[in-house]
């Protein structure tokens, strides 16, 4: 502990904070802007600048460390007009404008200019021209409205080691950006779309694609189907005003039919579809390793691929692996996501129930995920002769289009999703985070194999619950049906990466035989899908760990928590796919991948 | 000094070959810290400049991100993306040189030349470039062409400094009795 | 190549030691061995001393005398500007400037007739005689070299060289006779401070980085030297290698380090070649490597390169980029002592402070700190550049006087130009104005000025450079050179270039220089590192000292200093105070067209043949014509047009009905005024000028004396301007014959007040008041004015300025036998005309310098004598100057029987306003808006000496120039100044023609013999083929303004 004085008060600091921590603890908000939480305190945009007796110039707080005996102000004149300088530097270099801007009363940059009370811009000068990147179907770029805080570069070589963004030349004309002022579509960009969730400013937002659902609504010939991801209901209320945490899967549905969608559904209905097409998937591919067919027929023709078996849920993961991990890719399952599974079944399945056209059917995501948008782009997803995802909004963009439509989402009742497709077990919530869908499929694995629930209390995988990037656990299978007799007494071994720098150390360490799993989960997004790169601003290590906490509850709030209880998931497989990893289903609810370059 | 590449031969020699001797460079330096400025620099003595193809390689060879690689290349004024002349002139804009004349011998050579800083003659002779101080200072205003400094410069004798450096590489004509 | 035996231990290293001491292969090592070393420095190798190697080479075969000359070939010696250097040994003859050309003459005659080749050697400054042994040059007997004790001396390509001057014997003496405490213990009562810049104890610096708990450390050297105008460290890299990978040892063995780095900017490829063959054989001899001199110490050295990035030299800059990455610096703490080289304790030093670590151990703390000041100690080096005749190094013990730096060891400003500022520090510098000459150089000195001692760049600045310009180049240096990483620096010095640039440009609006102000204080508040908190300080230190120069490119859009192309059309016109189109009229006469060019002149200045007789023609000062032989005689080809025999013409007159009648009354009837009524009659103002006594003229005819403008030349000019409509009344004393209320009272709108400063200071001796002892003003005007003059027969005339030599002159003229000027300085500080000075010297005065008067001598109340002292130079005064300070005992009698006192005028405003609340400044003279010349009372304006004091004719003619337009404005509203509008001559000129080279025109005196008891005019006019010559010199600077 030590102790310093803060504004006249003394404040109490653990051993290790900085100004800034100590001050925010005794309740003392001192303005940031560079500084991102748990992520980056570079000291970079001097706006947190405080006053430390006996320093000869102002320090910023983000990184001074709290020091005993320290005395701090952090309201004086000086530092008061220090920040208001550097902030209209800031601004005059800002070429955006407030009132067109995505992030308009959503934006940080403007904030602070409110609350350092700026009325004018001393310093008018030139501005770097900007450069706008709307190239990728997920993101738009505006280097004119960059405040080059660098948020955006300390996750992308950081957090997620994409290296996709780098400051770019130096001093006035440095530029946050790919090599050479490339377009992120000719990079190894992933599109997670994390950059857009740290960005103070409407310098990297998600491409806005709200336009074309409204079109789509206002078609007479359109049949607007949504799906809406698990980790939508557990963020979604942040934008109109709730905590992080607060589950809102009933005005969510609601909301939704006053948009005038036509039918509400959710993409857990998938999430427990693709648990039976990938469990199924790994258990042929165990089987194909531990108890080859001495005839060497395998069940099927698709069951050969290697162990690890890797997850393909995530589509940022799958390009991150297609750049970087080429090697890698017969390790990935080959089960479409589950937005795109739900895209396939709702214009092929869902399409005959109703008996319309897949064509009259428009089927909207709702993803909290950037990278949906170009996964529902790319060239194999259609399967059903046409895109099989029409459009992916993220949660950012439901909630813009809510409010839009005047829609008091605070005041709505409480709905019901519409069936087939909106029923879903637990198991399917928890595939919002990380650890998620492997518990989900072990859920169902054990069970095929031995006939008995998974043995963890409340079936709970304790060991790759949490926040730690890679966590491992291991089942030893006992009581195996006969069947699965090759698995008895076989330790299962898995593993559990999100953040793809974490993502990274185990396929690397895997490549150089350090570690050897049979199932592997890979989520891009820091806690996975609710921390996700189309999740409301700004997601935390706190507020990741309120979405989880409100996951995890509705999932123990279900009855059915496991996905092949889910009788509409038995139901679809009756009417259309037969079984799990049956040709049709290969057909509709798998894919394939490919080699992207490195640079 | 190699890697200011002003007087490079890499016209004469195919590309695979340079690439295979940087290939040789990246090996020997991959489990060095710090080795992307060091391969940087000896990749721009290869080449004359740091063409794509070199960085792209620099970057997977060394494990980093493009970006990256284009982002400490472009921090640096000595590393140029662009294809160089034979000779590179650079002109003092340090302090001594600025206050002795240093900005019309830059006004002298760009006309001389017909060229803007950071640009490359059309016969691809001549690259200028302004720097900031060679340490010549008791000399200023100065220049430099390739490693040769050329002291008090004054714009009326651009034309006889550079006539020296207008033959073929390696073909620098002395001026009889020192400048 | 030679194989060198490894040493093993402190008794092989002592075995090589004394071996290299017998083979004396160092510079001057032996009293009978002949050497001739030539420097190959970076300095003199552009200079060509590779050619002076070779040439030596081959001379010494072909004359066979190679095995008896050793030819040495060592670092930088120092004076750059005079390289090629050779020194011969054994007597250390210093030959500069040599051409391979010459070698041969110093072969046969140093060498083998062991005469000194006499035009290859110094001179005095002084007293122009030879110095041919480099100990005795100036620039050499101040020096203290302990930084760069072995450049020059030795070889730096042989390591033995550096062993036979005690190299490596530090590093041993630690390594078997010292803790790293006991060697941190010394550094520290050293006092040594970080040379790089901040200042930073080096010892305290050393104790930190080994307190750091770490088995991995390093020990880093700073060699990106990036300070424009600083180059020691390439010097002492090129010239004594060896001394940093020693102290670099040194420090790995004291804070328990195995491994180094030296960060060489690349600009530096010499230094880095022979930094890598140093360290190679340092290596090849043991002392690198795996267990040194036997004591089981391990430590190796990297060279890593610069990739041209300024900021690199930050520290945390430097380490991010030996790690490979941008170099961007990180904010501190954690200081590289703890958190440094990936993450790892590190220590940085930079290559000075290296090279005074060995000195200091073997030599001792104490002898080290006996140099310098309480709080700064030893020495340091300054790179001398720009405007001073002796650039290169130089190694001073700190805490010299700046001014000793600059004129002593520094040679002072070439050609004659005045210092204006030594900026110092570079771009995180200051610069220090001429009245801190005085400054002792040293840390804690120097911050107070704003400057910093830095990395020792000290770049000279005479009138030609722009202040203002200089500022911009800075911050363009640091904007250009920020990393962008944070705000202040990326934006804001982006901010403060773009003032600065529209300042330059002629854009600048009022307000602009308090906006730098804030803002550079703000970015020096808020930037993340050195960089961006020392980008505003060139332009705060600016601001400082030369805010009139802002000013002046502010509100008037001129740029005093003539660099700010945007600004000056040609620099002599910019020069002149009044704006006369110096092209314009020179080219006119050169095409003959007399009359024509009279006009030219006189639409900006009516008093042309005054200004062609005593103006001191800054505009020749300026001429660009310099650059290529000498600069064009200006006043000499005024003087030919003003006496041609043409008809005076009327100027160009614009006039307004309204304003002639619009009454303005002019008080005084000198330039200033006639001046004010010129401008204003051309604008239809009809002013009357009130002149106080009995001719209108007032200095040019009350004290310029007739042999130096004749007053029929005068008296045209003034009637010229009477013609205009102007009346002149004489004999109207302001305060005696009438008020200004009373003017007010009779109608006058407006009043120029332009009164002079006419009243001369008195001694301030003991008997002043005696009888014999004048004032130089009254003496002249009673000499001139034919109002009575007595004159002594042995004179004493008390002063330096002109108005001293006017007076002696007169005196002689009028028939004194023996005239002495006393001056208390040296005779290049006289603020006299040079010419003046001769020309009354050639007449027989005689000029007593450095002697001050302490009494006048009296008996019955008359003077007899006049007591003075002498005196010598003490420490530098507020004007740049040394301080006479009287040498004790040096007192001696001038016996005269007339004292005449020329020591200063000032304004006598006693009883002058009346009632009327007039402004004063602090000096007792009026004060005017510069560009209006309005005073505090808004009908009220005033011009010339009575705003400024003393100043000269031409200042005054201008001063009344705007006037004339500020009164119109203040009349009519609006500027109606016609004159100021550019005009293009229309003489021809041919752009591509190639100028000639043609020496200036001599001026044409009357002989001496002719001038006895004449006030007949001294300087005659040219024949016509020079005059046109020489207007033909012109390069016409103005010309790329008319042909846009």
């Amino acid at each position: 502990m030590v102790n310093l004085t803060i504004n006249g008060s003394p404040v109490q600091a653990a051993d290790g904070a900085t100004v800034l921590t100590a001050a925010k603890a005794a309740g003392i908000n001192i303005p940031t802007l560079c500084y991102l939480e748990d992520v980056q305190a570079i000291g970079a945009c001097r706006v947190c600048m405080v006053e430390v007796e006996g320093a000869r110039t102002p320090v910023p707080a983000c990184v001074a460390p709290a020091t005993e005996g320290m005395k701090v102000r952090t309201n004086s004149q000086r530092v008061r007009d220090a920040r208001r300088t550097v902030m209209e530097l800031l601004m005059s270099d800002h070429a955006g404008d407030c009132k067109t801007c995505d992030r308009n009363d959503d934006c940080e940059f403007q904030a602070l200019a409110r609350d350092l009370g700026i009325r004018q811009i001393s310093w008018p000068g030139d501005i770097n021209p900007p450069h706008l990147d709307t190239s990728t179907a997920a993101l738009v770029r505006d280097t004119g409205k960059c405040v080059l805080c660098r948020r955006c570069v300390t996750v992308c070589n950081g957090t997620q080691a994409v290296g996709a963004l780098f400051p770019q030349s130096r001093g006035f004309k440095t530029v946050v950006g790919p090599a050479f002022g490339r377009d992120l579509d000719t990079v190894t960009c992933v599109q997670c779309g994390q950059c857009s969730a740290v960005c103070p400013v409407g310098a990297i937002s998600e491409r806005d694609d709200t336009d074309k659902v409204w079109a789509a609504l206002e078609d007479p010939v359109k049949f607007v189907v949504v799906q809406t991801a698990p980790a939508i209901r557990a963020a979604l209320g942040e934008e109109f005003g709730y905590p992080a945490g607060t589950l809102v899967t009933g005005k969510m549905t609601a909301a939704l039919r006053r948009l005038g969608i036509n039918a509400v559904f959710d993409t857990n209905f998938t999430a427990d579809l693709t648990i039976l097409e990938e469990g199924t998937e790994l258990l042929m591919r165990l089987k194909a390793a531990l108890a080859p067919d001495p005839h060497g027929h395998a069940e099927g023709h698709h069951a050969h691929g290697p162990l690890p078996l890797a997850t393909s849920c995530c589509p940022a993961w799958i390009k991150n692996c297609e750049h970087f991990h080429p090697d890698f890719l017969p390790n990935l399952s080959t089960c479409k996501s589950p937005q795109q599974m739900f895209g396939a079944a709702a214009k092929t399945y869902y399409s005959r129930t109703i008996a319309k056209h897949p064509s009259d059917i428009f089927v909207v995501s709702i993803m909290p995920c950037t990278a949906k948008k170009f996964e529902a782009e790319r060239p194999e997803m259609e399967s059903s002769w046409q895109r099989d995802v029409d459009v992916v909004l993220t949660t950012r963009e439901l909630a813009r289009m809510i409010k839009e439509a005047g829609i008091d989402f605070r005041n709505l009742p409480d709905e019901q999703m519409d069936q087939p497709m909106g029923m879903s077990t637990g198991a399917a919530d928890i595939f919002a985070n990380t650890g998620g869908v492997m518990e989900a499929a072990l859920r169902t694995a054990w069970e095929i194999v031995t006939g008995h629930q998974l043995p963890f209390d409340g079936l709970r995988v304790t060991p790759i619950e949490g926040m730690e990037g890679v966590k491992e656990a291991s089942v030893t299978f006992s009581g195996c049906t006969d069947d699965w007799k090759f698995l008895e007494g076989v330790t299962a071994k898995v593993a559990v990466a999100h953040g793809l720098a974490n993502a990274n150390k185990v396929v690397d360490s895997i490549r150089k035989g350090e570690a050897s799993y049979h199932f592997i989960e890979f989520m891009s997004c820091p806690g996975g899908c609710i921390g996700g790169g189309g999740q409301p601003r700004l997601t935390t290590d706190t507020v990741r760990k309120a979405r989880t906490d409100a996951i995890r509850r509705e999932d123990q709030g279900k009855g059915m928590r496991k996905s092949h209880e889910n009788p509409q998931v038995r139901a679809v497989y009756e009417a259309f796919f037969k079984t799990p990893n049956s040709d049709l289903s290969h057909r509709f609810l798998h894919t394939h991948y490919f080699g992207r370059d490195r640079v | 000094m190699a890697d200011n590449a002003a007087t490079c031969t890499c016209e004469a020699v195919p590309e695979s070959e340079l690439l295979s001797r940087l290939e040789g460079v990246i090996a020997e330096y991959r489990e060095k810290p710090g080795a992307l400025i060091p391969v940087l620099q000896i990749a721009q003595g290869i080449f004359g400049y740091l063409p794509e193809v070199a960085l792209k390689r620099i970057a997977v060879g060394l494990d980093k991100p493009f970006s990256e690689v284009a982002g400490v290349v472009s921090f640096y004024s000595f590393f140029s993306t662009q294809p160089r002349g034979r000779h590179l002139v650079r002109v003092c804009l340090g302090t001594a040189c600025y206050v002795r004349g240093g900005k019309q011998v830059l006004d002298g050579l760009k006309a001389k030349l017909g060229c803007d800083v950071g640009q490359t003659t059309a016969d691809r002779n001549f690259t200028l470039e302004v720097a900031r101080c060679f340490g010549a200072c008791g000399l200023a205003p100065a220049m430099m062409i390739d490693d040769d400094v050329h002291q008090r410069v004054k714009p009326a004798r651009l034309q006889a400094i550079l006539d020296r450096y207008a033959a073929e590489p390696g073909d620098v004509q002395p001026i009889p009795g020192g400048e | 190549m030679t194989t060198r035996k490894r040493i093993e231990s402190v008794t092989d290293l002592q075995a090589l030691c004394e071996r290299a001491r017998r083979e004396a292969t160092t510079a001057g090592a032996s009293p009978d061995r002949r050497q001739v070393l030539v420097c190959t420095g970076g300095g003199c190798i552009a200079s060509g001393s590779l050619d002076v190697v070779s040439s030596f080479r081959r001379t010494l075969a072909a004359k066979g005398l190679d095995a008896h000359v050793q030819l040495l070939e060592t670092g930088c010696l120092g004076p750059c500007a005079q390289g090629p250097v050779v020194v011969a040994y054994p007597d250390g003859t210093f030959y500069q400037q040599v051409k391979p050309a010459d070698v041969d003459e110093i072969v046969d005659s140093h060498l083998l007739r062991n005469t000194v080749v006499s035009r290859l050697v110094n001179r005095h400054s002084g007293t122009g005689e030879l110095v041919p042994l480099m100990k005795d040059l100036e620039f050499f007997s101040k020096q203290v070299k302990i930084v760069l004790r072995n450049c020059g001396i030795v070889d730096p390509l042989k390591i033995e060289d550096y062993v036979a001057r005690d190299g490596y014997a530090a590093l041993a003496k630690a390594l078997t006779q010292m803790t790293g405490d006991q060697v941190i213990d010394e550094i520290k009562a050293s006092g040594l401070r970080g040379r790089g810049g901040g200042g930073f104890p080096t010892g305290l610096k050393w104790a930190f980085a080994k307190k750091s708990p770490n088995p991995v450390k390093y020990v880093l050297c700073n060699a990106d030297e990036g300070d424009p105008g600083a180059f020691m460290d390439r010097s002492v890299l090129e010239g004594d290698p060896h001394s940093i990978i020693e102290a670099m040892a040194i420090a790995g063995y004291c804070i328990g380090a195995t491994e180094g780095f030296v960060y060489v900017r690349a600009e530096y490829p010499l230094a880095i070649e022979r930094l890598g063959i140093a360290i190679q054989q340092a290596r090849d001899v043991g002392l690198l490597g795996k267990n040194i001199l036997g004591t089981g110490f391990d430590f190796d050295l990297e060279i890593r390169k610069g990739s041209g990035a300024f900021v690199c030299g930050e520290e945390t800059a430097l380490m991010r980029s030996i790690e490979g990455c941008r170099g961007e610096p990180r904010p501190r703490p954690p200081f590289p002592a703890v958190k440094g080289l990936w993450d790892k304790p590190s220590l940085l030093n930079n290559v000075e402070t290296y090279a005074n670590i060995a000195p200091i151990l073997l030599k001792g703390s104490a002898w080290y700190a006996a140099y310098g000041t309480a709080k700064s100690k030893g020495t340091k080096v300054f790179a001398l550049a720009g405007a001073v005749r002796n650039t290169g190094l130089v190694e001073i013990p700190i805490g010299m006087p700046l001014g000793e730096l600059v004129f002593e060891v520094g040679g002072g400003v070439p050609g004659n130009k005045k210092y204006k500022a030594a900026q110092m520090g570079g771009p995180s510098g200051g610069c220090i104005p001429t009245e801190h000459l005085g400054v002792p150089v040293d840390y804690e000195s120097l911050i107070e000025l704003g400057a910093i001692i830095g990395s020792g760049g000290l770049i000279v600045m005479d009138d030609d450079a722009c202040m203002v310009d200089v500022a911009r180049f800075f911050l363009e240096f640091c904007q250009d050179e920020s990393c962008g990483k944070c705000a202040p620096c990326r934006i804001g010095t982006k901010r403060m270039l773009e003032i600065l640039e529209r300042i330059c440009d002629g854009k600048g609006v009022e307000g602009d220089v308090e906006r730098l102000i804030d803002l550079g204080n703000t970015i020096k508040d808020t930037a993340l590192c050195g960089l961006g908190q020392t980008a505003p300080n060139p332009v705060l230190s600016t601001i400082r000292y030369f805010r009139s120069e802002y000013d002046a490119h502010i509100r008037e859009k001129k740029c005093p200093a003539g660099a700010c192309t945007a600004l000056v059309r040609a620099p002599c016109q910019n020069a002149c105070p009044a704006g006369v189109d110096v092209p314009g009229f020179v080219s006119l006469v050169g095409e003959g067209r007399y009359s024509d060019a009279m006009k030219w002149h006189r639409d900006r200045n009516p008093l042309a043949s005054i200004c062609a007789r005593v103006c001191f023609h800054p505009c020749e000062s300026k001429c660009r014509r310099v650059t290529l032989d000498t600069p064009v005689a200006i006043r000499g080809i005024k003087r030919f047009m003003v006496d041609q025999p043409v008809d005076m013409e009327l100027p160009e007159m614009r006039p307004v009905a309204a304003n002639a009648k619009r009454k303005v009354a002019i008080i005084g009837g000198g330039p200033a005024g006639l001046s004010a009524a010129y401008f204003l009659a051309r604008l239809g103002y009809t002013p009357t000028v009130f002149e106080a006594e009995s001719k209108a003229g007032g200095m040019l005819v009350q004290t310029i004396p007739a042999y130096r403008l004749p007053r029929e030349r005068l008296e045209a000019e003034i009637k010229l301007i009477e013609s205009m409509g102007v009346t002149i009344l004489t004999g109207k004393r302001l305060g005696r014959d009438f008020t200004l209320n009373g003017l007010r009272g009779e109608g006058y709108k407006a009043v120029f007040l332009g009164v002079g400063a006419m009243k001369g200071s008195t001694l301030g001796l003991p008997n002043e008041t005696a009888d014999g002892v004048a004032e130089a003003l009254s003496f002249l005007k009673a000499a001139n004015m034919g109002t009575g003059v007595t004159v002594g027969r042995r004179v004493a005339v008390i002063g330096g300025g002109n108005a001293a030599i006017d007076a002696a002159r007169t005196a002689k003229r009028l028939g004194a036998e023996e005239v002495t000027i006393v001056y208390r300085r040296r005779r290049n500080e006289m603020p006299a005309w040079e010419v003046e000075i001769d020309e009354a010297l050639t007449e027989g005065v005689i000029l007593e310098t450095l002697v001050a008067p302490v009494e006048v001598v009296v008996e019955n109340g008359r003077v007899i004598g006049l007591a003075c002292q002498r005196m010598e130079l003490g420490s530098y005064d507020k004007s740049g100057r040394r301080r006479p300070v009287p040498i004790k005992g040096a007192l001696f009698t001038i016996p005269v029987d007339q004292i005449v006192a020329a020591v200063g005028q000032s304004v006598e405003s006693a009883g002058l306003f009346g009632d009327v609340p007039v402004t004063l400044n602090r000096d007792g003279t009026v004060k005017a808006d510069p560009l209006t010349g309005r005073t505090s009372v808004e009908w009220l304006f005033a011009g010339g000496d009575a705003t400024v004091g003393p100043s000269s004719v031409v200042e005054a003619i201008a001063a009344g120039e705007r006037a004339a337009a500020g009164i119109d404005e203040a009349l009519t509203g609006a500027n109606h100044a016609f004159w100021r509008e550019h005009r293009v001559v229309d003489t021809a000129f041919d752009p591509d023609a190639d100028p000639v080279y043609l020496q200036r025109a001599h001026e044409c005196l009357r002989p001496v013999a002719e001038r006895t008891g004449s006030f007949a005019e001294v300087e005659l006019t040219w024949s016509e083929t020079v005059a046109r010559g020489e207007a033909r010199r012109c390069l016409r600077c103005d010309y790329r303004e008319s042909c846009n």
